[in-house]
């Protein structure tokens, strides 16, 4: 009876931890660092839009209206939620041991002439169990971290997603008004063909370059289109609801990113992947209790023996117990304390790199607002005052409409560049949000190197 | 002419200087040269100009036995007599130049101008001329066409070492022919010449016989490129000019030739021009040309012409009598030296449609567009668009009748019944008669013209 009662006081125990308890769990998260909130929903709800994102719909889109989007329709987002019930049930394996029991009987004449009859437990595993349990909830608790910088990562993929397309769609215009150039130049040359003052090739180089236009201009519909779906797939809006548009203008931030030792400081106090990282050290260095415990005592067991014997039953209690005489369970020690020392490493390995994404955002973040702020005080009126000085030039009959067109183009190719800069600058703003939230941001121009969930294993050296 | 003030005939006023400043100029001579008798260190050349030249031509002895030359915006070179030399002084520097209103330019030249002060002595005068060098560079001045001693033909390197800046040089040689001469640098003569270095030299007969002129004018032609709204001539082009000049003005800042009807009228054309040769034509009158920088043309020889065709490195002179009252064009016939910095690099859009398709466009992209040039280009000196700073492209000038559509090579000649002075008199008051108009609906149908 009393086994009976441990055994249904560690069931409850486990069955306290539900999947939707840890979702909510993603959500605190979020919350404290972003300002925003994941929202987790079974798979019959997503075949319809979310209220609130109805809602939103209705109105032009801006970044943090995509971000709230996603966080509640995106389905692959829900997936890498649903990656927490995993570690969840890792919990439920951490449970006592079924009884086993035996039958044996043996017939005479179509009758039992004897019965014997055994039930017993794995001690070994029981005495297991709480120390399983301990790290299995370290393990959720790294699974819930991870998950947590999942949507983190999921928000900053959202965002930087709408300013690309913010920014693709601001290319087609330039390269539509380039276009319109290439257009003016070879209707021009046309005109002066007719009038006799141009030669046939001068008009088919103008108007070669004006086809040449019309395919930059497919390209950069093409790159604005793949973005939108690139959004669309990150906001989880099926072919329904395709009409959203975003909202007009791309002006620059005017926040100027944190002091790099705050910044450093921040993101690693804030840092859920290294939250993650700790929870996993903390999970192997319970495997290694419970590896040290399987040396202590590799197999144990206890229970009731009973036999009929010439119709008479007798009863008596069972135990067995293997002697760790040649085999104390070196081996899934040593594997064991292995894992946890490269957990170790990894840990000091990801904190180096937090720190260095921060500065590397941060420095992007300057040095993007700095191109920015030559763009628009430098490099534009520059370009601007050529096209005037070109106008001037061409009322003083010194250049001809090419020339002008050809500075008109000037400005429009800075204009592009500076929409790149633009993009850069928000995308490195949201790098910096990101590492202040506690989530971590691809390296740029290398490998992405965020979003590593946490392995999930069994009891015994699944680690 | 004994009814004009003589004074009249000697041109412009001299602006600036006065004698004392002529004398001052000796005595930095006199300076320059002691240092170089000492062999002591010369001062170090500056990379632009070291003396802004921008004083007027000094005042000095007068020489009364030849009517001076007119040289048309310019002057004549100040001189003094010292034991029967005359003596003068050049000082090569830097000078801002305006070729006409609007149009202004860091130039180099002699005296504060450029061209610089006209050179005028008499056949068989001996003549001392200081150089002083207030440029960058070395100078020489090659005294162009006049006769004299190898040693002062000032040819840097072949007969002298250069005048490095700062240094003075003494040349003195005695003029043995009259004629129309010239002198300009020559080192780095693509670049001095250029930058608008250079003058007349006159030398007047000893004995005048013949055709004495009672106006005689001193034109030096040359051209210069300027880029739209550039303010310093570019020695490097060889062949694209876009600003012609007769004594470095170009229309309409050139000075107009007045003339008293009767007036023997002799006029002298030099031409340093980079690489053209300039057939100057006058409009009313026949000439004869009389002479070059080789000496005069024997009058039998002498053939009547309305143009005169001066090559470059050369002089011409020509001779009428102005009997023809009016406002007479005088230009050099190259069509494209009449036009004020012109580009000659544009597209062609005479015959375009005025308002075509793809100037409404052009206007979309670029505010401030306007189509030009399509039925021609007369009318663009009268635009009112807005234009570089500091330039003259296709500007004309106020004439009697409106704009006159033509700039650079280009002046008047104007020849009146009566004058008071041989100041400007103004436009030409035509006789009832004698100026073309419009022609009236009864005129065409009298003489049978369909139009």
């Amino acid at each position: 009876m009393r086994c009976e009662h441990l055994l249904m006081v560690a069931l409850f125990a486990v069955g306290c931890v539900t999947p939707e308890a840890a979702t909510r769990g993603v959500g605190r998260w979020s919350v404290a660092r972003s300002g925003i909130e994941a929202e987790r929903r079974a798979p019959s709800e997503m075949d319809e839009l979310h209220p609130a994102v109805a809602e939103r719909l209705r109105e032009p889109l801006d970044a943090d209206g995509a971000v709230s989007i996603a966080l509640r329709q995106s389905p692959e987002l829900q997936a890498q939620l649903a990656k927490v019930d995993i570690a969840v049930a890792e919990l439920w394996s951490a449970r006592p041991p079924n009884p086993e029991v035996e039958l044996e009987a043996l017939m005479n004449d179509g009758q039992a002439s004897a019965i014997e009859m055994g039930a017993g437990i794995d001690i070994g595993a029981l005495l297991r169990m709480p120390l399983r349990r301990r790290a299995a909830q370290a393990q959720l608790d790294a699974a819930e971290l991870s998950a947590a910088a999942d949507v983190l990562r999921y928000a900053y993929d959202t965002r930087v997603a709408f300013h690309r397309h913010q920014a693709d769609l601001q290319l087609v215009e330039l390269y539509r008004t380039a276009m319109e150039t290439f257009i003016a130049a070879w209707e021009a040359a046309e005109s002066m063909a007719e009038a006799g003052n141009l030669r046939q090739l001068d008009v088919a180089q103008n108007r070669a370059a004006y086809e040449r236009s019309r395919v930059d201009v497919a390209q950069a519909e093409l790159k604005a289109l793949m973005s939108r779906e690139e959004l669309q797939v990150l906001l989880g809006l099926d072919g329904r609801q395709t009409e959203w548009r975003p909202i007009e203008g791309f002006a620059a931030p005017e926040a100027d990113p944190p002091e790099v030792e705050a910044l450093e400081r921040v993101a690693v106090e804030h840092s859920l992947v290294l939250g993650a990282q700790e929870q996993t050290l903390l999970a192997w260095s319970r495997q290694v209790g419970v590896e040290r415990m399987r040396g202590a005592i590799p197999e144990a067991h206890a229970g009731l023996f009973a036999e009929r014997e010439d119709g008479e039953w007798s009863f008596g209690p069972a135990a067995g117990l293997a002697i760790p005489v040649f085999d104390q369970n070196q081996g899934g020690i040593g594997r064991t304390r292995a894992q946890l020392r490269i957990a170790q490493h990894e840990l000091t390995q990801k904190a180096i790199r937090i720190r260095s994404l921060a500065r590397r955002a941060r420095a992007s973040w300057l040095n993007a607002a700095e191109r920015v702020r030559f763009y628009d005080e430098t490099l534009m009126p520059a370009r601007a005052a050529v096209l005037q000085e070109t106008l001037l030039q061409y009322n003083a009959m010194n250049v001809g409409v090419f020339q002008l067109l050809q500075a008109r183009r000037a400005v429009i190719d800075t204009a592009r560049e500076r929409v790149e800069a633009m993009f850069d600058l928000w995308r490195a703003r949201a790098q910096v949000e990101l590492v202040v939230a506690g989530g971590e941001p691809p390296a740029m121009g290398g490998p992405d190197v965020s979003g590593e969930a946490m392995g999930t294993g069994g009891d015994d050296g699944g680690h | 002419m004994a009814d004009i003030d003589e004074r009249a005939n000697e041109g412009p006023k001299p602006r600036g200087l006065k004698r004392r400043d002529f004398l001052g100029g000796a005595a930095v001579v006199g300076a320059a040269l002691a240092l170089e008798r000492h062999g002591q260190a010369q001062p170090t050349p500056a990379a632009s100009p070291r003396v802004r030249a921008t004083e007027g031509p000094a005042s000095g002895d007068t020489d009364d036995r030849y009517r001076p030359v007119v040289t048309p915006n310019g002057s004549s070179l100040p001189f003094r007599w010292v034991d029967g030399v005359k003596v003068m002084h050049l000082r090569a520097g830097a000078v801002s130049h305006e070729f006409t209103e609007g149009l202004r330019a860091e130039c180099w030249g002699y005296n504060g101008s450029t061209p610089g002060p006209t050179i005028e002595a008499v056949e068989g005068d001996r003549l001392r001329i200081y150089v002083t060098n207030g440029l960058g560079e070395p100078t020489t001045v090659h005294w162009h066409g006049i006769l004299l001693e190898a040693g002062m033909d000032g040819v840097g390197g072949l007969t002298q070492r250069p005048i490095r800046p700062g240094e003075t040089f003494r040349y003195e040689f005695t003029v043995r022919e009259p004629g129309t001469f010239m002198y300009h640098p020559h080192w780095d003569e693509m670049t001095q010449m250029a930058m608008g270095m250079m003058g007349m030299f006159v030398v007047h007969p000893r004995r005048a016989t013949g055709f004495v002129p009672d106006r005689d004018f001193a034109i030096i032609l040359s051209e210069w490129s300027v880029p739209i709204g550039a303010a310093r001539p570019n020695p490097l082009e060889m062949a694209d000019f876009n600003v012609l000049t007769m004594n470095s003005k170009a229309f309409p800042g050139t000075d107009p030739l007045v003339a008293k009807q009767g007036d023997k009228v002799r006029i002298r054309f030099g031409n340093l021009s980079g690489i053209d040769n300039h057939p100057i034509h006058l409009h009313g009158y026949s000439f004869r040309i009389a002479g070059s920088d080789g000496g005069a043309f024997p009058r039998s020889a002498q053939q009547p012409h309305t143009t005169v065709l001066v090559p470059t490195g050369s002089t011409r002179w020509v001779e009428f009598e102005a009997n023809a009252p009016g406002d007479w064009a005088m230009h050099c016939h190259m069509t494209h030296h009449v036009m004020n910095q012109m580009g000659h690099g544009v597209p062609n859009m005479v015959g375009v449609a005025g308002q075509a398709t793809f100037d409404r466009r052009i206007g979309r992209l670029v505010p401030g567009y306007m189509p030009m040039g399509r039925e021609g280009m007369a009318d663009m000196g009268e635009m009112d668009m807005p234009q570089p700073p500091n330039s003259i492209p296709m500007r004309g000038g106020p004439g009697a009748f409106g704009n006159i559509d033509m700039g650079g090579m280009f002046t008047i000649l104007k020849v009146r019944e009566s004058l008071d002075s041989y100041d400007d008199p103004g436009w030409y008051d035509h006789p009832d008669g004698t100026r073309a108009r419009p022609a009236t609906a009864a005129e065409l149908r009298a003489d049978g013209i369909e139009v």
